[in-house]
């Protein structure tokens, strides 16, 4: 508070200072008010003496009623300037008061768009690049950026995993490669990024987003741009009076709908079913925990089926969702005078899951200070800390599948006949899941799952204009990412429980259901990124036809990781409410499997060198030449530099002589063609040439002596020294087009992308003799194409004083096709429980689901019925390979399905493709309508052609006991059963089962990858601004409330709870930690998409908020 | 113009600096790496090697004395060998696509190589010292040479792999054929005989010394000689030379006194000298004694207790040896076992127990006469009763008789063979009643199997004894209860009882039981086997031979009973005497040709039929473990064990090439015949 006090102070002092300046200059007072054409007066706007320049510059800013003074000579023109406006011009004549009117820029097509190292006008742009408009953006009540961007910018889909509170989405750029992160570079503040986390940054301190497409616009980012880049600059300083904003939201998102599970009777019908096929020892267990004599309180009945018929039992989901609350403050503070400028912000977000015991919270400060000191010389200083911290839990599995008779008070007496089993010396039941005594509200309530990521960057920026038409520019940077994950199980909870036994009627032991008992992790990755930035610009303007910018610049990026694990097992219970400060008490140094103890770190540097030589001839010819040589350390000294030239021409027709007769129409024209290559060394680890010998695991030890193991280190990983980056050639046609006086705009780009040699891990001969256990080496394995059209229209409906009416709508169409992969092999991903769920096919789509065809089910006509009651199926009745000699023969109920390849049994090579989880259409509209100082804005995503594995009905809905006491879907009820033959829903298994016929994974069908082709109402927002009249008498700038509402409806034929879904990952990826981080297991990437697996999920948020501006 | 002449300067600067682009931006790794290779890296890396050979259960963990090694032989049979399982790798209790067994035993025989390759490779820079170093390469070789020898006989052609993966740019290896896989092994294993220490400096069987390189060039030059697709007699002499140097050198000598040790049954036992070297290696002493026999021991340390320093530790990286293969303990108690649990999987064929002359003894070592109980009894169960009527009379232990009885048709037990009368018993006729467990002939793991009594119940014998010693035992009362023969019983070489160093409970399955690859008794062996054959003068004659075998004669009686000569015949069947489930047999086979192939399985249908069922039974008793296959197969399991590998020589007598290889190496490699 001290420093910020100060900085103030030193902020004021200047103004004061430049004020002073200009009133050395005195020629003539000249007074005014600067308003909007709602007659609003403009607070912040500035008025500087055209021709005044540097430390002499003459200018002054408007107050809090848009007043200013200024000194001025008799035909001096004064330039008024304020964000948003049009720049007016004006004479300084014998009259002393000047009002000026600014005009709202409709089309912003003198607008700077942020292109790499630079930015450029929206009219000169020969690329394509697309700009967010983060006045939408900022009127969303979401905590993270990125889940108010999905569906808003052509030829960029965003895909949150879920609705888990600070879920990372997945971001691809016009389609994906097969790579492990199909991700964009993210550049930060001029930071480039791998593995960035959106869900870091404050929304609200984002000044612009730019996101850069097609191979021109990458190319100056070289080896780390194929698949795109988005650039984010945060807020900076602006010329103006202090302007302190304060904002706070309250926004409550409510309770989500989830699917119905069984009730107590429909529940214990069914394990009495299950109970009954397993025998008489399995039912007498059942028949003890649900229909025997039991206490139910405090009576003592006799139980039947029927007694469950009146019970509620515990809707799990019920007891663990709720409303959730959010809450938000942003304070900042913005402001400067042409010499210094300042910009302080500070954001906090507290919000709550609507899952119990889930959470983010997140922290943000910033403050950047650009001083001039000269005329040539100006300073920028930056810094940021971005704090997140989320708190999740395992719970959203386990409450759909937790039993709706447990609990306290209950019927169900499952641990007490469990206890009875064990003291009356019984074995403890065989392979017994400790999840059954832990339901999932106590498992919400102790388990804990904390990650917290601190990212901090610092920037320093010199910026040196000589010889008039030079700038050159020299930055520093370091970023600095720490992902700190904690991981606690205390003994309530699946994860560490401990439960008692008696292994005899007088003897008590306590026996670790979990081997690892009482359990805790501790795991952090520090990553740190070093930048020096030079670059040289040219701009010159040689007559009236001829503008030439070049820039030539030279980057270095130092980056290095480590990573620190510690693993604690059977910590002592009676101390577990000391959480992870009981770690000390642990077992794990001294015993135990698993790796307890884990470090691992690398570094890596890239040198590049980059050039980039705008040339617009006669304002209608524009002309782009790229080139970046970039130096990598993780290739082999022979194959470090690589090269990625693009060029690009920009044709503005509206210059030309024959579109002089549409100008009324047509005001603004462009034709765009690029072309060019860039790179992504993403997929290759650092020192991915250099033979590494690592795992220092004891299990590579030896013994000698017969007393002492000696450590052994062991080739791990196979280095692949012909290892290069994957490269994506890319062609792009563009168009832009503005009618009507800018009322209609449209842009339209189509593009074709070849992404060759992308990187995947590929399968080796074992006798190449290392020990990783897939014996895969990364390699340039195979070509993908993508190609597709965007499309951008904005349309003014109505413009009049009172009412402005804005429409824009974008959409993209993608498809991706795989020219060649790992010599023509198919390519498996595999999800959950090690099933295999996906396929990359030569000729097709990345990423196609892959399963089987579902065919009814077996009945009693495909079967002979035994004497005895058995079932045989006939023999031209298709039946399952592995059932052929089985002792459990397939029964009448199960699921049936098509022998594609016809050789009369079921295998795995009936398998087939079953769509792609890859919508090829995709996009959003949005409006805005805004009438005196109300607005309302309204947004709508939409996507089209994918397809969603609903892997919860497939677990869920489908496989009977695919738990041991598992509890199913409300709709199970109407399973096969010998009375209820005609469903499709199949007849309960044995536990022994597992998920499906035969095999213990559910089996992919095609019934249940469903199309999630969805309309969302996204967004709706009301705002009122307090006219400023009104608050120049309460001494405010400004002041606005808002109404919004986030996730309003949902149009989609998928039968899950929402399609906009890919939750592969799991709830400890590494992900957002800013480096890429590659082993032989990981495999995520965009082939494993649209997986609907108890996901978190989205619900409506209703939000509201205040702006106000001092 | 100063503008455009700074300009240029700029761009000139620029473009110079662009010529950096040759610069090497290389970093130093923060890991062990090749960038800087070192002595500590190579210790690693060979530590690595040697640890591979423990580090699954394909190796000597358990395949290549049990799945892979241990059937197919006339030494020892799997007895859950399957109807269904209908070829040998099936018989191996493994399958070719998903079983792991096969492609493990490659993969962790190709991991050895690289890890010594890798040594191999950094020697050539690191500076250290020459006669240290000598010794590490010397090792990489010698291992290298082994584990490219064990490939070869169980794969057959395969790649000779002595480039470094990562210096080689085209992955593809062609199949060598099992000649010059062979003829590779053996010159790199004389190459590092100079490089290596001798065991007198090493002072542990663990490290491959100047006499283990030795010895394993013996035994892949007497591959090359006998087989018959290699032939190359010349190797006869090379090895009778090699033999004799080494033997000469007298570094080692066989272990010739007896051993008295204290068991899991708490009784100090008195053991015979043969037996002193697997109670070493069940009690991991690998110390180098005055005159060693063990010359190369793969070390285990990793016992998976439940509790204490090595708690947990993943199976793949203990020994089987004494669960899979021991005396039966049936105990299958998790966690609980105080002699250690053994459901004897793998079990003799009564062909080892019939080359057995009286007095030798090998015999009841190796083929265990006794099981456990349970966990609350330590005491052995001897299969036949030494607590014969007590009025019988008392023998002391060694006067005792000893009876095995054979199932024979239909009739659970109508002989007895007397293999000992035994002396000190009363003379007369007396009535035995021996009671089984569950009409299951063997013990199981559900239950204590035989115990001989004097009680009213169980099957009646009537014993009858002569001059204080016994001369018939006949059954005279029907009784479903089973009796033991040698199928029944376990293995025993390696006891779990004389495990030490372990904290209870114990580990159900894994333990720590070291396993000898090579030994002096095989050196003798081979010697004198290469002796017979030998063309030219040097190296050991028959006559050194004659001395080598009674050598080991002497060992094995606990007195002299010398030969005066001997043939091939009598070394085939002293080899599986002395050597028998130390996982060389089938090795030994298939190099003896398809001949001698034929007639061991031959002898095995025989032996069946006197000791085991006649292939007619089907009764309950016969269907159990050592019996009979299920329902529908009369093959007794014993011969069924070795009955694919006969019916398709050409095809059984190798391993398939794992599938995955074949896959992932698809250019150059193919299936064998007939996989």
């Amino acid at each position: 508070m001290h420093l910020f006090r100060k900085r103030i102070k030193w902020v004021l002092m200047l103004m004061f200072f430049s004020i002073s300046t200009s009133m050395i200059a005195q020629k003539k007072a000249v007074y005014g008010t600067v308003t909007d054409e709602q007659k609003e007066p403009i607070i912040g706007a500035s008025v500087v003496v055209k021709g005044s320049k540097g430390a002499n510059v003459v200018g002054t800013i408007t107050d809090i009623d848009g007043r200013f003074t200024i000194q001025a000579a008799n035909n001096a023109t004064l330039v008024i300037s304020f964000i948003g406006y049009e720049s007016t011009e004006v004479k300084v004549t014998s009259q002393p008061v000047i009002n000026i009117i600014l005009q709202d820029k409709s089309i912003q097509l003198t607008d700077a768009v942020v292109i790499g190292y630079g930015t450029v006008k929206r009219k000169d742009l020969t690329g394509a690049v697309s700009k967010v408009n983060m006045n939408e953006i900022n009127s969303v009540p979401v905590s993270t950026i990125d889940q108010a961007l999905s569906g808003r910018i052509a030829g960029v889909n965003i895909i949150a995993a879920d609705a888990a509170p600070g879920a990372q989405a997945q971001v691809t750029i016009r389609g994906g490669s097969l790579s492990q992160d199909a991700s964009p570079l993210f550049v930060i503040d001029g930071f480039p990024m791998e593995n960035f986390d959106m869900a870091t940054l404050d929304p609200k301190n984002i000044e612009s987003i730019d996101i850069l497409k097609d191979a021109s616009s990458i190319a100056i980012y070289g080896s780390r741009g194929a698949n795109g880049v988005m650039i984010i600059n945060t807020k900076q300083g602006v010329m103006g009076k202090p302007k302190v904003d304060y904002s706070y939201n309250f926004s409550m998102t409510m309770e989500p709908q989830m699917p119905k599970m069984m009730g107590p009777y429909e529940y214990v019908k069914m394990q009495q079913e299950i109970a009954t096929k397993e025998g008489t020892s399995t039912y007498s267990i059942f028949k003890s925990m649900y229909l025997d004599n039991g206490k139910v309180g405090t009576e003592n009945i006799q139980r039947t089926l029927d007694s469950y018929k009146n019970e509620a039992g515990y809707n799990w989901p019920d007891i663990l969702m709720s409303n959730a609350p959010m809450k938000t403050h942003n304070l900042s503070m913005n402001g400067g005078t042409a010499e210094t400028k300042y910009n302080l912000n500070f954001g906090y977000v507290d919000q709550t899951g609507t899952l119990l015991n889930t959470s983010m919270k997140r922290y943000n400060a910033q403050a950047s200070l650009e001083q001039r000191l000269s005329k040539a010389i100006k300073l920028q200083f930056k810094a940021t800390h971005n704090n997140i911290t989320t708190k999740i839990n395992s719970v959203m599995n386990n409450m759909r599948q937790y039993r709706p008779t447990s609990g306290i008070g209950g019927l169900d007496l499952l641990a007490a006949e469990l206890d009875n089993d064990m003291t009356s010396g019984g074995d403890l039941e065989y392979g017994i899941d400790p999840s059954i005594f832990v339901n999932p509200l106590q498992q919400a309530e102790n388990e804990k799952n904390i990650r917290k990521q601190a990212t901090t960057q610092v920037n320093a920026k010199l910026e040196w204009r000589f010889l008039k038409d030079f700038i050159f520019t020299s930055s520093v940077g370091g970023s600095f990412i720490n992902t700190n994950t904690e991981l606690f199980y205390n003994s309530k909870t699946v994860q560490g429980l401990l439960q008692d036994i008696w292994t005899s009627k007088d003897k008590v032991a306590t026996r670790i259901l979990n081997v690892n008992g009482v359990n805790g992790l501790i795991d952090n990755q520090d990553v740190t990124n070093l930048l020096n930035e030079n670059l040289l610009n040219y701009r010159k303007k040689f007559n009236k036809n001829h503008s030439l910018d070049v820039l030539l610049g030279l980057t270095y990026q130092y980056g290095e990781f480590k990573t620190q694990t510690l693993r604690a097992i059977n910590m002592t219970p009676e101390f577990e409410y000391l959480g992870l400060y009981n770690l000390s008490s642990a077992q794990a140094f001294t015993s135990s499997a698993g790796t307890q103890t884990g470090y691992n770190g690398s570094s890596n540097q890239l040198l590049s060198y980059l050039g980039r030589i705008n040339y617009t001839l006669m304002d209608r010819y524009l002309f782009t030449v790229n080139f970046r040589a970039d130096g990598s350390s993780k290739f082999i000294k022979s194959n470090q530099w690589g090269y990625f030239p693009s060029g690009a021409f920009g044709w503005r027709l509206i210059q030309e002589p024959f579109m002089k007769g549409l100008k009324s129409v047509v005001s603004d024209a462009k034709v765009r063609i690029s072309t060019g290559t860039v790179g992504n060394q993403r997929g290759v680890n650092d020192f991915s040439y250099l033979l590494e010998l690592g795992q220092l695991q004891k299990f590579r030890a030896y013994n000698f002596d017969g007393s002492t193991l000696i450590n052994g280190l062991a080739q791990y990983f196979y280095p692949n020294p012909s290892l290069t980056w994957e490269k994506t050639t890319e062609y792009n046609i563009g168009t832009d087009w503005s009618l009507f006086n800018d009322r209609f705009t449209l842009t339209a780009d189509y593009y074709q992308r070849v992404t060759s040699g992308f990187l995947m891990a590929k399968n080796i001969p074992y006798y190449a003799g290392y020990f990783n256990g897939s014996n895969t080496r990364y390699e340039n394995v195979g070509n993908v194409l993508n190609q597709g059209v965007e499309l951008t229209v904005g349309a003014t409906l109505v413009k009049t004083k009172a009412v402005t009416w804005n429409v824009n709508v974008n959409s993209s169409y993608n498809t991706n096709k795989i020219l060649d992969i790992a010599q023509g092999n198919d390519v498996l991903a595999q999800s959950f429980e090690n099933n295999t769920v996906w396929i990359a096919k030569k000729g097709s789509s990345i990423s196609q689901f892959y399963g089987f065809m579902s065919d009814g089910l077996y009945q009693y006509d495909d079967f002979y019925t035994n004497p005895n009651g058995t079932y045989i199926l006939k023999p031209d009745v298709v039946n399952f390979k592995s059932l052929k000699s089985a002792n459990n023969p397939v029964q009448p109920g199960d699921r049936k399905y098509k022998d594609l390849n016809g050789d009369g049994v079921i295998d795995d090579n009936d398998r087939t493709t079953l769509g792609s989880p890859i919508p090829f259409l995709t996009g959003g509209v949005s409006t805005n309508i805004s009438w005196k100082g109300f607005s309302v804005q309204a947004f709508f995503q939409y996507s089209y052609g994918n397809k969603v594995l609903n892997y919860n009905a497939l677990k869920f809905g489908e496989s009977g006991k695919y738990w041991n006491r598992g509890n199913m879907y409300e709709s199970f009820a109407n399973r096969w059963t010998p009375d209820n033959t005609n469903t499709d829903i199949p007849r309960i298994l044995e536990y022994t089962g597992g998920g499906d016929v035969s095999v213990g994974t559910p089996r992919v069908t095609d019934k249940f990858v469903e199309d999630g082709s969805f309309i969302r109402f996204k967004t709706l927002s009301v705002s009122y601004t307090v006219p400023k009249k009104t608050l120049s008498k309460i001494k405010l700038a400004n002041l606005m409330f808002t109404l919004s509402a986030q996730n309003i409806a949902l149009w989609t034929n998928y039968s899950g709870q929402d399609p906009e879904v890919s939750n592969y990952g799991g709830v400890n990826q590494k992900r957002g930690t800013g480096y890429t981080e590659l082993t032989n297991t990981t495999s995520y990437s965009s082939m494993t998409g649209g997986m609907d697996n108890a996901a978190y999920p989205r619900s409506l948020t209703l939000n509201g908020g205040v702006n106000i501006t001092f | 113009m100063k503008t455009k002449y700074f300009l240029q300067l700029i761009i000139l600067v620029l473009l110079l600096s662009n010529s950096a682009c040759n610069d090497d931006l290389s970093l130093i790794s923060t890991k062990p790496s090749l960038q800087v290779p070192s002595e500590a890296l190579m210790n690693g890396m060979l530590t690595t090697a040697y640890s591979t050979l423990t580090t699954d259960r394909s190796t000597y963990g358990y395949g290549l004395w049990g799945a892979i090694n241990g059937c197919d032989t006339d030494e020892s049979f799997y007895k859950d060998t399957k109807n269904s399982e209908v070829n040998t790798i099936g018989l191996h209790n493994c399958n070719s696509t998903t079983t792991t067994h096969i492609q493990e035993s490659w993969r962790a025989f190709y991991q050895i190589i690289e890890s010594c390759n890798i040594v191999i490779d950094m020697a050539k820079t690191v500076k250290m010292d020459e006669t240290k170093k000598a010794n590490m390469v010397g090792q990489a070789m010698s291992l290298r040479a082994f584990a490219h020898f064990m490939l070869a006989v169980h794969f057959g052609p395969v790649p000779i792999k002595i480039i470094p993966t990562h210096l080689m740019t085209n992955l593809d290896l062609p199949r060598d054929p099992i000649k010059n896989v062979c003829a590779f092994a053996v010159k790199e294993l004389r190459d590092a005989v100079p490089m290596l220490n001798e065991i007198t400096t090493t002072r542990t069987t663990t490290y491959i010394t100047k006499s283990v390189a030795e010895g394993l060039s013996m035994r892949v030059g007497l591959f090359m000689a006998s087989h018959p697709d290699i032939k190359d007699s010349v190797m006869y002499d090379s090895v009778a030379v090699w033999g004799k140097q080494l033997i000469d050198r007298n570094v080692h000598d066989l272990n010739t006194s007896p051993l008295t040790v204290t068991g899991g049954s708490g009784i100090a036992d008195q053991l015979p000298a043969y037996a002193r070297i697997f109670i070493y290696n069940m009690q991991n002493n690998v110390a180098f004694n005055p005159m060693s026999e063990s010359m190369w021991d793969c070390s285990f340390f990793m016992k998976s207790n439940l509790t204490g320093t090595y708690a947990s530790w993943n199976s793949s990286y203990v020994n089987w040896l004494g669960s899979y293969m021991g005396v039966d303990c049936a105990d299958g108690d998790y966690g609980k076992s105080k002699i250690g649990y053994s459901a004897t999987h793998y079990r003799p064929q009564a062909t080892l127990w019939n080359k057995y002359a009286a007095g030798d003894l090998r015999r009841d070592w190796n083929i265990a006469t006794y099981a456990y109980k349970n966990n609350f009894d330590n005491k052995p169960y001897k299969y036949i009763s030494d607590t014969l009527p007590a009025a019988m009379g008392t023998p002391s232990i060694d006067k005792r008789a000893k009876l095995l009885f054979v199932v024979k048709g239909e009739k659970l037990v109508d002989e007895t063979v007397i293999e000992n009368g035994g002396s000190g018993y009363t003379d007369g006729t007396w009535e035995m009643k021996v009671v089984g467990y569950n009409n299951i002939f063997i013990p199981s793991t559900s239950a204590i199997t035989i115990a001989p009594s004097s009680g009213t119940t169980g099957t009646k014998f009537n014993v009858v004894v002569v001059g204080g010693s016994i001369v018939s035992v006949k059954m005279v009362g029907a009784s479903a209860s089973g009796y033991m023969n040698v199928y029944s019983r376990g293995i025993g070489k390696w006891r779990r009882e004389y495990e030490i160093n372990y904290t209870s409970p114990r580990e159900q399955y894994n333990g720590s039981c070291n396993f000898p690859i090579l030994r002096y008794a095989d050196v003798l062996l081979m010697t004198a086997e290469a002796a017979l054959f030998k063309k030219g003068n040097q190296g050991a004659t028959i006559a050194d031979g004659l001395v080598y075998l009674n050598k080991i004669r002497y060992r094995a009686f606990g007195k002299r009973v010398d030969i005066s000569t001997y043939d091939l015949a009598y070394i085939q069947d002293e080899r599986s005497r002395e050597l028998c489930f130390e996982g060389v047999r089938r090795m030994d086979l298939i190099r003896w040709g398809y001949d001698k192939y034929k007639a061991v399985y031959d002898k095995i249908v025989v032996d069946t039929k006197v000791y085991g069922s006649d292939g007619t039974d089907n009764s309950t008793a016969y269907k159990n473990d050592a019996g009979r296959n299920s329902v529908g197969n009369n093959e007794p399991k014993p011969i069924y064990a070795i009955k694919a590998l006969m019916s398709n020589y050409t095809k059984y007598s190798l391993m398939p090439i794992p599938n995955a290889e074949i896959g992932r190496a698809s250019n150059t490699f193919y299936q064998n015949p007939g996989w």
